[in-house]
């Protein structure tokens, strides 16, 4: 993939749209935007910065096997990721289950 | 009323017994005529004689009181006690008499009363060889005869300290049952300490695993404490235990007042408590010890109908037990390793020190295993002209009190094994028996199981020999099932089948498919006998062969051996690899030899012999071998953190290379190569530090023999964790790290002003300066320490790691500020290469590579240009992130300046009590709260990386998994952590926007605001965009009138924690010291998180917390838990007033200058219970 492409990734409970280039990091969008999604430990095993997909899962990075043994061992539905995992190839809207 | 019998009385209706005999006699005020000489002064038994009718008395009032069943006087009628007053001739009449007077008020009554035999734990402990088994075993058999034959309903050993007392006393009553041809039921209670053990130390799970084994009637506690202290105790026997439960409490814990011992509870708060732990958790016999008297026996019999017999769930899970406590024979993951090197057959350092009579070194033996993680220990001590009777009885006595895990007593004599039995005051196992030559002697062997209490294991071998194929496995199995379970009356799970494995090693054709019939019969064992559990001695498979390729058969023959279902694992746990360490080549190969597979190899065995006659480079590659060159033996040392045999290797090249050579050529390119498996993610942290821990002890035996010191440095670096910051354990792992792979590093230590460290560099220069910290205000400060650098004229490359940093951060906003370069270590490999670079002239080529990714904004800043003003540390954005529309739908703040997202008409729940209030817990309790996966993945850093998800499955099961194990019974053998806690309910309101106000306990109830009293101010920031959230949102306004509730909580894991993990990392015990600090840290974390469930039950918002642990640590639950320093309080200054509303110093926790907790392993938190409170980012 290019790295020419952009994607668009809203936040439903900011009411944001950012735009950025393709394969950027949830949490760099969230620091640059000012999002309102809160990260932890930031290496899947803490569980604060659970996110639901509400558009756009197959423009996320696959899990890691921290992200899929944590949300496995959670039984979390299947739009969950968690938001330090994952960088955006594409257009997603987010939702922030921590509220 | 129908007659009934004790054993049925005790199934219809919960039995009451008598309260204090002691107490009551003494009442009477007993003088020398009284006793009948001074020689007599004490002996309360000659009462029963001289003044039976004292005696009679007491059982009257008692049984007036309402008792069912009252307990003879007793006591210490023993031959042991009674010798004291050379009565020891006395013992059968005055036990007789004893029974008799009891028997006679009993049967003045309409109703059916019972007499009990009191059977005291006398004066002498046997499992600390204050009196021998011979002495102790008559001593009671002859009261027991006495009480027997006087009429007693049961007797009751009672008051038991020691595990070894009761198995003697149970096995007297049994004998003296037998002599006299009457059975009656035999009670069992023992006592408990408040230090939560019997005093030589078993606790409650070890108890009932020994005791359940005897088949005794009743099982219970009495004396030492009051009903508090017990309950915890009970509430496991009631779950756990299949027979019925006795509660005869002190009246309180005794207390000294005027020098006179006394009782605190009276009747009715005596009889609450017990009545409470009878309707929580079902009791079936009721009664009093020390301080109760008949008025508390009438309070119990008040309170008796409220109650039900109950059934027992007997919950029991089949365990083995030591003195001090038990293994469950289901333990998770599987197998339980039993240690096989305290066996004179299988271990020459072991048959040597016996041949020695070096009894002291065998202990040692033994003592290694534990820590090398066996959960039992096979004990075999037959050697050729030794009296193995006496070997086995003098290393037991030893092993008893000096090893915490259960023993295997391996003999094939009848003798030695009974000899052993009696000395193993815990539940063994026996080990074994077979049908070699028929069955008559595996019956004396299973009698003696059954008369101490012992586990079996069990051969597949009958009288046509040793069972080769999965079918005659199976067929001595059906037969040795029918024994011991079918006969005997074993539990299955008590029943432990060996079906034998033989040698690959040969090539004999007969034996090729051995291990295959071996693995196919433990498979069909399992689906026939699910209960039963299946034991190898694992090393029998690879019998023949070099170590190297014993230790790959042997590793593999186990994992395929638990797939099938294999429970025990005879073995020597240091010596058996993870699957994953095994190369796939390996793998392929031994696995045709294990399964026969001639498909790919027509004959494996002789490729392996090949294979590892040859010094190869394949060989190399997975370890060294015996024959591999000593170059490739260190450098493997070192890739597989070989740290007991690196020295000598190290020492063994010396005769060809320089010392500088070894460090510089051999040893670094083995952490080479660690560090890119590191960094290509097929190794984990743990297994680094184990490498490092070699390369340490490598690099010691060489130092002396290098003759310029610093000639093998190839740089040094100043390393700091920052002023205000206390974390220490990052920084260390980057000293590790470099400082085994070449260069010197000067450690500072923690909270290190800049002036500190630019003082060093001034003194003693360096190459670089890193600087550490760990929290969010440590990234601030640490750009600050560069524009103190910048101002006065530094250029020196600055390294900066810690979690709360940002590449972008580093690399753009830091540098801006400083001349010299600044590089950021996303770990402490990233550091080394980054000092690789530094140090070899690689600057410009790291710059270049920066510039490429940031453009001009990560130029250099230049000196005189020094920003002061801006010390923020938001992050500057990664280029091209651009906010395309910002809503319209802001939420708006109310009136006092909070959010209206929140909302404002929750209720507010009543606290238990306003104050403060000091709890401590166990360890035991905080480990069910431990995130287990936080811990594993994040603390100790077992991240999957590039392993397959069996191979990293693997790694959890055998290293991560084992090390938590290990380190569990570390921390409770040595007292490592101390867990206290303080919480607290204060009332409190929100003010102004974001401040929260706190106020005293007392002013809980004023509706005017003025009229309370502030104690404290918490003030927050508050969220600039999205749902603008302060914590303040969730308390209730002051203006409303009404107060909310606000819970405070502290704990901490005491001191030892640090200083202990401290002492490991200063010994160089690197992955010691981080498994601990990393466990530790958790732990402090999993009892916050155990405190916070606590006051949610307390405020009664406990419905909505999350059944499952994983869910609960996902803030499963109603409200929050906020720390500061995190996002949505990030100042750490608030701790302060929280600690002072606390009272801190009542658990030992204080501030440092920076607002950080001491010691290190304490956590504290404010708890809100709005339900719409979450942890935000500000």
């Amino acid at each position: 993939m290019s790295s020419q492409q952009r994607a668009l990734v809203t936040f439903v409970i900011d009411d944001l749209d950012v735009e950025v280039p393709s394969n950027t990091r949830l949490t760099d969008i969230v620091e640059a935007s000012g999002a309102d999604i809160t990260f932890g430990c930031r290496n899947g095993t803490c569980g604060t910065c659970r996110v639901r997909i509400l558009e756009g899962m197959e423009n996320l990075s696959p899990a890691t096997a921290e992200e899929r043994d944590f949300l496995a061992a959670l039984n979390s539905p299947s739009e969950e990721r968690l938001g330090c995992q994952f960088r955006v190839c594409g257009n997603v809207v987010i939702d922030y289950i921590g509220s | 009323m129908a007659v009934l019998n004790l054993t049925d009385a005790l199934q219809e209706r919960v039995l009451l017994l008598d309260g204090a005999m002691g107490t009551q006699i003494f009442a009477h005020r007993p003088n020398i005529d009284d006793y009948g000489g001074a020689q007599f002064d004490g002996c309360v038994e000659l009462l029963n004689e001289r003044r039976s009718t004292w005696i009679q008395g007491i059982h009257e009032n008692y049984f007036r009181a309402g008792a069912d069943a009252v307990e003879t006087n007793t006591f210490g009628c023993n031959a042991v006690v009674l010798a004291e007053f050379g009565l020891e001739h006395r013992v059968f009449d005055l036990n007789v008499q004893a029974v008799r007077i009891a028997r006679q008020v009993a049967e003045s009554f309409n109703e059916r009363k019972w007499v009990i035999g009191s059977v005291g734990p006398g004066t002498k402990l046997l499992t600390l060889l204050h009196i021998d088994y011979p002495t102790l075993y008559s001593s009671y058999l002859e009261q027991m005869r006495g009480l027997i034959s006087g009429g007693a309903d049961a007797v009751l050993i009672e008051t038991a300290q020691d595990l070894g007392q009761i198995k003697v006393a149970v096995r007297a009553a049994r004998q003296a049952m037998k002599e006299l041809r009457k059975k009656i039921p035999i009670w069992v209670q023992m006592t408990i300490e408040t230090n939560g053990t019997m005093l030589v130390g078993s606790d409650v799970q070890a108890a009932l695993a020994a005791i359940e084994m005897l088949g005794v009637d009743v099982i219970g506690m009495n004396c030492a404490t009051g009903p508090d202290e017990m309950r915890p105790h009970l509430a496991y026997l009631c779950e756990a235990a299949p027979m019925a439960v006795s509660c005869l409490p002190n009246a309180g814990l005794p207390e000294n007042r005027n020098g006179q011992t006394y009782y605190p509870l009276d009747p009715s708060a005596f009889a609450q408590r017990v009545a409470d732990i009878g309707k929580d958790f079902g009791l079936n016999i009721l009664g009093g010890c020390c301080g109760t008297t008949p008025d508390h026996i009438r309070a119990l019999a008040d309170i008796r109908g409220s109650l039900n017999a109950p059934v027992r769930p007997g919950r029991y899970e089949r365990s083995v037990s030591s003195l001090y406590n038990s293994v469950s024979l289901s333990l998770e993951p599987r197998p339980l390793y039993v240690g096989e090197r305290t066996n004179a057959n299988g271990s020459k350092a072991f048959r040597d020190a016996l041949a020695k009579d070096d009894f002291d070194a065998m202990v040692e033996i033994a003592k290694e295993q534990t820590k090398e993680g066996a959960h039992i220990l096979d004990v075999c001590v037959a050697y050729v002209s030794r009296d193995e009777k006496r070997d086995m009885v003098e290393f037991i006595k030893r092993l008893v009190t000096q090893v915490n895990i259960p023993l295997m007593i391996d003999s094939t004599e009848v003798a030695v094994i009974e000899a052993a039995l009696q000395h193993a005051p815990g539940k063994c196992i026996v080990n074994s028996i077979n049908f070699e030559d028929g069955d008559e002697k595996p019956r004396r062997v299973l009698e003696l199981c059954k008369e101490y209490g012992a586990a079996v294991v069990a051969l597949t071998i009958d009288e046509q020999g040793m069972a080769k194929t999965c079918a005659d496995k199976m067929r001595i199995a059906d037969r040795l099932y029918q024994l011991v379970v079918g006969e005997f009356g074993f539990a299955p799970e008590d029943l432990i089948i060996d079906p034998l494995t033989f040698t690959l090693g040969s090539g004999e054709s007969e034996w090729r498919s051995s291990a295959v019939e071996t693995l196919n019969s433990i498979e069909e064992l399992q689906r026939r006998y699910p209960r039963v559990r299946t034991i190898l001695g694992l090393s029998n498979v690879s019998f023949g062969l070099k170590p190297w390729p014993r230790q790959i058969l042997n590793s593999l023959m186990l994992y395929h051996a638990v797939q099938r279902g294999l429970g025990l694992a005879i073995l020597n746990a240091s010596k058996i690899l993870p699957v994953a360490r095994i190369s796939s080549e390996h793998r392929k190969l031994f696995e045709a030899l294990l399964f026969n597979d001639r498909q790919t190899f027509p004959d494996p065995l002789r490729d392996i012999l090949t294979l590892f006659a040859e010094s190869s480079l394949k060989v190399a590659a997975a370890a060294a071998d015996a024959d591999s060159p000593i170059e490739e033996k260190l450098k493997n040392d070192i890739i597989d953190g070989r740290k007991t045999q690196i020295a000598a290797h190290a020492l063994e090249a010396l005769q060809t290379h320089s010392a500088l050579h070894i460090i510089n050529e051999i040893l670094l390119d083995g952490m080479k190569v660690v560090g890119e498996r590191f960094g290509s993610g097929q190794m984990q942290l743990p297994f680094v530090l184990e490498s490092a821990e070699a390369m340490k002890a490598a690099v010691k035996v060489l130092e002396p023999h290098i003759e310029k010191k610093d000639g093998y440095r190839k740089g040094r670096i100043i390393l700091a964790t920052v002023k205000g910051d206390v974390h220490d354990i990052g920084k260390n792992l980057v000293e590790i790290i470099l400082s085994n792979n070449g260069f010197e590093v000067l450690n500072l230590g923690i909270k290190q002003p800049i002036e500190a460290i630019v003082e060093t560099y001034r003194k003693q220069g360096a190459d670089a300066i890193g600087l550490s910290g760990l929290l969010v205000k440590s990234t601030v400060i640490m750009k600050e320490n560069l524009e103190y650098m910048a101002a006065h004229g530094f250029d020196t490359p600055v390294i900066l790691g810690g979690a709360a940093l940002t590449r972008a951060f580093v690399e753009k906003e830091c540098q801006s500020v400083y001349r010299g370069p600044v590089f950021y270590a996303e770990d402490a490999f990233s550091g080394l290469s980054l000092m690789e670079k530094i140090c070899s002239g690689g600057v410009p080529e790291l710059l270049a590579e920066r510039h490429a990714r940031w453009g001009a904004s990560s130029a250099t800043g230049p000196a005189s240009e020094v920003n002061i003003s801006s010390s923020s540390s938001r992050v500057t954005p990664p280029t091209g992130i651009v906010v395309k529309r910002r809503g319209e739908s802001v939420v708006a703040l109310d009136a006092h300046g909070q959010s209206s997202w929140v909302r404002r008409d929750v209720v507010v729940p009543e606290p238990p009590f306003w104050g403060v209030r000091k709890q401590e817990h166990s360890l035991s309790e905080l480990f069910e709260y431990l995130d287990e996966f936080a811990l594993v993945r994040s603390r100790w850093g077992f991240t999957q990386g590039q392993l397959s998800d069996a191979e990293f499955e693997k790694v959890v099961q055998e290293k991560a998994l084992p090390t938590l194990e290990r380190l569990k019974k570390r921390i409770a053998d040595e007292s490592l952590l101390k867990p206290a806690a303080l919480y607290g309910y204060f009332p409190a309101c929100s003010r102004n926007g974001n401040e929260v106000v706190v106020y005293s306990p007392e002013s809980a109830r004023a509706a005017n605001a003025e009229e309370r009293e502030v104690v404290a101010r918490f003030v927050f920031p508050r969220q600039s965009a999205g749902r603008r959230l302060c914590i303040s949102d969730f308390l209730v306004h002051e203006s409303s009138g009404k107060t909310d509730v606000l819970a405070l909580q502290l704990v901490t894991m005491g001191h030892v924690a640090s200083e202990k993990s401290k002492a490991e990392y200063e010994q160089n015990q690197f992955s010691e010291y981080f498994f601990l600090h990393g466990l530790s840290t958790e732990l402090t974390e999993a009892y916050a998180e155990f405190l916070h469930a606590q006051i949610r039950r307390e405020l009664g918002i406990h419905a909505r917390d999350a059944a499952a642990k994983r869910a609960l640590f996902s803030q499963g639950y109603q409200g929050s838990r906020y720390s500061f320093g995190y996002p949505a309080c990030p100042d750490m200054e608030l701790n302060e007033p929280l600690l002072r509303l606390l009272g801190s110093e009542a658990i030992g926790v204080s501030l440092s200058e920076s607002h950080q907790m001491v010691p290190e392993q304490s956590t504290s938190a404010i708890v809100v219970h709005h339900p719409q409170a979450r942890y935000f980012a500000t």
